[in-house]
């Protein structure tokens, strides 16, 4: 187009004054086409250019003149056969029908660039000659914006096709888990009718059929009842909206089938319960094995009843047993007295020669009767005491009263027997009275008892007696130099019917119940006793009670 | 001196007859009865300085004799020393409460049963003086 138009100034040159002024109008026409943005030509058949713009130059990136050099400007700027092939088939057309048609293509500009173009061509007759005037409309901009826009609303598309997938694939998944649980699931309309029933609701109850729009208190009950069910934790969903359970009974196939039913709200945004989901498991054997458990218990506990109450009346038995006993030791004891008494009298009447002169051999003769009388009398005595102590009727009547006294007074009444063994007494007394608050009788008889071992098993030596005051009790002793208990003996020394080292010879023998006896009113006493002892060396019993 | 007069009661008559030998030793005058209705007439009737009472006696026992006697202003000044085979505490304490002056377990010692005569026959005169 420059050297177009350098021909056209030199041609112009040489024009005269109407030339001036067409130049100029060539000038102003040139100076309008370069400041239109659209690339304008003006070409004939051939493809040559007579108007070539400065919009073209800078689409095309060619000038005119390399246009018109090159043998096909439109190989050039249309490498891709497509493009090549749009352009010309608009041209083609163009020819046949003559009517203009707008093609986009895609322009390769110098240097490689593409750019995308709207070409609008017309055919016009000029000097009986066809000439194409095409307008190129850049477009590459808006391509590219277009391009993009295709890009992101494909990976839009993209993406919303692959979270739709994903969707359908956990919806899928949930759906399949909700099918397939082995809990039974159903959604209940607030008009109580089953809109849906998982495969174990199915299984269940293989008659309802949900296109009909069943209403479940007809459908589930079985036989069918017209009642709403009482139990109904579904209905109280729908009153209060909270979650509810129920245990229910309903026969099946001969038995009684327990569901647990839990019903749930689901609730619109304003808190409405537009429905329930009902979850029911069959937990007849749970509660099998519940019944059985109540059932053991039950059992159970009627056994524990009435082992209970055998002991009880085995007790009862057992105190009536020793009621009988402890009267029957009474009244053995008074059956046996009545006779001793009698004895007694007739042998101290003749003793005392209340009835005639006794000889000194006969009088000593019945002292021996009558020495066994009391023997025989204190036997008597123990085994009462031991009846009364085992039937627990042995009761205390505490006094208070002075304890030396008391050991005194015990102690006074071995004189004799001491004497004539020709044992010692030691009286090892720390205070010369001690008062206590127990059962005079009682203690009397511990020290008598005491004593009396003491002297039965001690040839020789010494009997000691000691008492003293300690903090909150008294504690009291007996020792004797006799012959001792042997450590194996030692602890049974208590025990009742228990006797160690019976003396031999002439004495007195007891029957092992003394120190049982000791023992048990001195801790009826909240005392405590105990002996200590070396064989052949002598033995001590000490016993201490509160005060 | 007028004897005192003793009575004795005891269903054991061999208990009684050698009751009986020990106080005519002892220069008493003795009534002796073996059931309870009999000791219970002598009382009345004959009006002993002191009365030896058993206990387990037919009709009528010794703790009832005893309480008739003790709670009849005509009989009560009368000493009563209760003489039983019962030898259980409970047994004294029946006695006791029954009114008995002394509750004399048996077997016994005759000297006992003599001192104790002895000791309520001469309380029973200082309380007539």
């Amino acid at each position: 187009m420059k050297g177009k138009s350098k021909k056209c100034r030199a041609r112009t040159k040489d024009l005269s004054s109407p030339k001036t002024a067409l130049k100029e109008k060539e000038e102003q026409l040139r100076v309008v086409l370069d400041k239109i943005k659209e690339g304008i030509t003006f070409s004939d058949e051939n493809g040559r250019f007579y108007i070539y713009n400065a919009g073209m130059e800078k689409i095309t990136g060619y000038t005119m003149s390399e246009a018109n050099g090159s043998l096909d400007f439109a190989r050039l700027i249309y490498p891709i056969r497509k493009d090549y092939d749009t352009a010309m088939s608009g041209v083609a057309e163009l020819l046949k029908s003559g009517r203009s048609r707008e093609v986009e293509v895609t322009i390769t500009a110098k240097g490689g660039k593409a750019r995308y173009v709207l070409v609008d061509s017309s055919l016009v007759k000029f000097n009986d000659k066809k000439m194409f005037l095409s307008t190129y409309h850049d477009i590459t901009k808006q391509k590219n914006y277009e391009i993009e826009l295709q890009n992101i609303y494909k990976e839009l598309e993209e993406r919303v096709e692959k979270r739709t997938e994903l969707l359908k694939t956990s919806e899928e998944k949930f759906r399949t888990v909700v099918e397939n649980i082995g809990t039974g699931i159903s959604l209940i309309s607030p008009e109580m009718e089953i809109l849906t029933l998982n495969k174990k609701m199915r299984e269940w109850f293989p008659d309802v059929n949900v296109k009909n729009r069943p209403i479940c208190y007809k459908s589930f009950n079985n036989p069918p009842g017209e009642n709403i069910c009482a139990y109904c934790p579904v209905i109280k969903t729908f009153n209060d909206g909270e979650t509810h359970l129920a245990i229910t009974s309903t026969p099946r196939n001969d038995i009684f089938v327990r569901y647990k039913i839990i019903s749930s709200p689901i609730k619109d945004s304003s808190g409405k319960v537009v429905a329930v989901i009902e979850m029911v498991d069959d937990v007849t054997e749970r509660e099998m094995i519940f019944d059985d458990l109540a059932r053991a218990h039950a059992e159970l506990e009627k056994r524990v009843n009435e082992r209970t109450g055998e002991l009880l009346r085995a007790n009862e038995h057992i105190q009536k047993l020793s009621d009988i006993k402890s009267d029957f030791v009474a009244t053995v004891s008074h059956e046996l007295r009545t006779p001793l008494a009698i004895i007694k009298t007739a042998v101290c009447l003749l003793i005392d020669e209340i009835v005639g002169k006794m000889k000194k051999k006969q009088t000593d003769i019945l002292i021996t009767a009558k020495d066994n009388i009391d023997r025989l009398t204190r036997l008597i005595d123990s085994l009462l005491d031991v009846s009364k102590i085992e039937s627990g009727n042995i009761g205390l009547k505490k006094d208070k009263f002075d304890l030396i006294e008391a050991i005194k007074k015990s102690s006074e009444s071995f004189e004799p027997k001491l004497a004539a063994k020709g044992l010692e007494l030691k009286m090892n007394l720390q205070i010369n009275k001690i008062e206590v608050y127990a059962d005079p009788d009682r203690i009397l008889q511990v020290f008598n008892n005491l004593i009396d071992n003491a002297v039965k098993f001690t040839e020789k030596g010494v009997i000691e007696i000691s008492a003293s005051l300690k903090n909150n009790f008294i504690e009291c002793s007996v020792s004797d130099t006799g012959r001792g208990i042997s450590s194996d003996n030692l602890p049974k020394i208590f025990n009742k019917f228990e006797q160690f080292g019976r003396p031999v010879g002439p004495g007195e023998k007891g029957i092992g119940l003394g120190l049982s006896i000791v023992k048990a009113i001195i801790e009826l006493h909240d005392g405590q006793i105990w002996a200590e002892s070396e064989l052949g060396t002598g033995s001590k019993f000490t016993f201490r009670i509160p005060l | 001196m007028k004897k005192k007069r003793i009575l004795v009661v005891d269903d054991e008559a061999q208990m009684v007859d050698l009751v009986k030998v020990l106080l005519d030793a002892s220069g008493y005058e003795v009534l002796t009865a073996l059931d309870g209705q009999e000791a219970l007439e002598i009382a009345q009737t004959k009006m002993p300085n002191l009365i030896v009472l058993d206990v387990m006696l037919p009709k009528i026992n010794g703790y009832k004799i005893c309480r008739l006697l003790k709670y009849d202003k005509r009989y009560k000044h009368i000493p009563i020393i209760m003489f039983t085979a019962r030898a259980q505490d409970k047994d004294e304490e029946t006695g006791m409460e029954a009114g008995a002056d002394f509750y004399l377990k048996k077997p016994y010692e005759p000297q006992v049963l003599l001192d104790k005569i002895k000791e309520y026959l001469d309380k029973s005169d200082e309380d007539k003086r």
